[in-house]
């Protein structure tokens, strides 16, 4: 089934055209990746879908619902969540803090209970206790819950952020560069991890990424960008032999050779 | 006898600098028209007794109602806007509220200020006062309120990102402070018995925050305990007032350059 929908979606910055009538479709329980050379417009496509920057043109569609002109945090309640390339964690929260924060939109307690904490805010705020706790297992990082993630390894910040990103249980994940200042077996953890959680929590995934053995292993579909057009999309392998993006990564190849 | 007038004026302080304390210390949003806020408080108690006859208590809630309007007032369109914008806007709103005061004499008594204010806020009140509002503000800091503060202090836009309303959240958290702060003013009003459009500038405000950073942003017990350090200090030693504000400029130089987290605060953990 469709769950998100993008409709010859564009976006400028002033002169440049970062993303030109790009249109895409994501099942549910799937995952694919975008891809494409620096500058390409993947992560302007990321921050199209979720809400940071409005688009110019075109329409996006989430489970049906035209979402184009919803305020990010609308889009979070909806089911979409993200990690971002350059980690950007909350660093005066804890682990746990961090985690538990993206529960906001699915708190049920007013500003009025928490103010006198009445017994629903003792209740909800144990439930999201174990729930977060939860979470910090299932990525490996329960030993760091109340610890400040400013003084963390990079890779388990990059957990963190992942972490933070499923505890609301989203039904689309936008992963924007995981793989990025891991090692070569953080890289193999992660991959298990994404997999695992596609099939665990019937998530569906899109990944930007330069990592190719990453993206070739785990993603069943490929979007090429390249200067903010949609060049090709196709299964791993129809990619690597595909004429246009071999260009797009290494230039006019008929030529040198 | 002098030592409680010391202990009522340090505490009414406190209860402004607990009201500062959601904004300017969870959610980094740095006011310069609290003083306003307190302002509009003690002035909409003192002209409800004087001129419109109502009893004290009616007239401190009437002055949180009219404290959480200012707040709806200035925050519904100024908490869009970035940091530093918000920081003019709201020093522009304290010297109007100012400038309002000393116009409107025939309600306000203009620059001669409100004199013969009945004396309705004894320790006993102020006392109390302080202890609910510590505990209130105590209470938000322990649960998602807080997280949402932090979270748009550190990063607006991962904020934004994993689903908090950021404009929503900052005009709670606004509107929360501004009534605080107008509660304070009356006490001030009832307590002091005379009022006068000078003494809540900007500067009051500026040091309301500054008080909060020397404390501890992360730290509501840090901050409590340095207003009422400050404040104490300030009363006891009224003949060195200049030497006061020299010494607090020279401890924030020295917290900023030592203790970025504050006196008392606590950033990192074990």
């Amino acid at each position: 089934m469709e769950l998100l929908k993008l409709e010859s979606v564009s976006k400028n910055f002033g002169g440049v055209q970062a993303v030109h009538a790009v249109s895409l479709v994501q099942h549910e329980n799937e995952i694919t990746a975008i891809i494409g050379p620096n500058g390409a417009g993947k992560t302007t496509v990321f921050n199209l879908i979720s809400g940071i920057y409005q688009q110019d043109s075109g329409r996006i569609f989430f489970r049906g619902m035209d979402i184009s002109g919803l305020a990010p945090h609308k889009r979070s309640a909806l089911g979409i969540a993200r990690t971002f390339q350059n980690i950007r964690l909350f660093n005066n929260l804890t682990v746990l803090d961090n985690v538990k924060v993206s529960y906001a939109n699915r708190i049920s307690y007013h500003f009025f209970d928490e103010v006198l904490r009445s017994g629903k805010v003792k209740k909800e705020e144990r439930e999201l206790e174990e729930r977060a706790l939860e979470y910090l297992k299932l990525l490996h990082l329960a030993p760091y819950a109340s610890s400040f993630p400013g003084s963390l390894p990079y890779g388990i910040q990059r957990r963190l952020e992942l972490a933070r990103a499923l505890l609301p249980e989203p039904h689309l994940l936008l992963l924007d560069e995981p793989a990025a200042g891991l090692n070569p077996s953080e890289i193999r953890d992660l991959m298990d991890t994404i997999l695992h959680l596609q099939q665990s929590k019937k998530l569906s995934i899109i990944i930007v990424e330069h990592h190719m053995e990453l993206v070739m292993n785990i993603c069943s579909r490929i979007h090429v960008l390249d200067f903010g057009k949609k060049i090709a999309e196709g299964t791993p392998k129809e990619i690597m032999e595909d004429e246009k993006v071999l260009q797009a990564y290494l230039g006019d190849v008929g030529e040198v050779c | 006898m002098f030592y409680s007038k010391v202990l009522e004026t340090t505490l009414i302080f406190s209860i402004f600098v607990l009201s500062v304390y959601p904004l300017s210390g969870l959610t980094g949003l740095f006011s310069l028209g609290q003083g306003a806020f307190i302002a509009i408080g003690a002035y909409t108690a003192a002209i409800g007794t004087l001129q419109y006859k109502l009893p004290p208590a009616i007239s401190m809630v009437l002055a949180i109602g009219i404290g959480i309007l200012g707040g709806v007032i200035v925050g519904v369109p100024t908490l869009k806007l970035r940091r530093d914008y918000f920081l003019l806007i709201t020093f522009g709103f304290s010297e109007m509220v100012r400038a309002l005061l000393l116009w409107m004499a025939q309600l306000t008594g203009g620059a001669m200020g409100i004199a013969g204010i009945p004396y309705a806020a004894g320790l006993p009140l102020i006392a109390v006062s302080a202890a609910f509002i510590f505990f209130l503000v105590a209470n938000i800091t322990k649960s998602g309120f807080r997280r949402n503060c932090i979270a748009i202090r550190d990063d607006e836009l991962a904020a934004q990102a994993i689903g908090i309303n950021v404009y929503w959240h900052k005009i709670k958290v606004f509107i929360l402070s501004a009534s605080i702060s107008a509660y304070g003013g009356a006490l001030y009003a009832f307590n002091m018995m005379f009022i006068e459009p000078n003494l809540f500038d900007w500067l009051e405000s500026a040091k309301l925050i500054i008080i909060i950073f020397v404390g501890g942003m992360n730290s509501l017990l840090g901050v409590f305990l340095m207003s009422v350090i400050y404040y104490t200090f300030g009363e006891v030693f009224r003949f060195a007032s200049i030497w006061r504000d020299l010494i607090l400029g020279v401890l924030v130089i020295v917290v900023l350059i030592f203790r970025p987290q504050g006196l008392f605060g606590t950033m990192k953990k074990k």
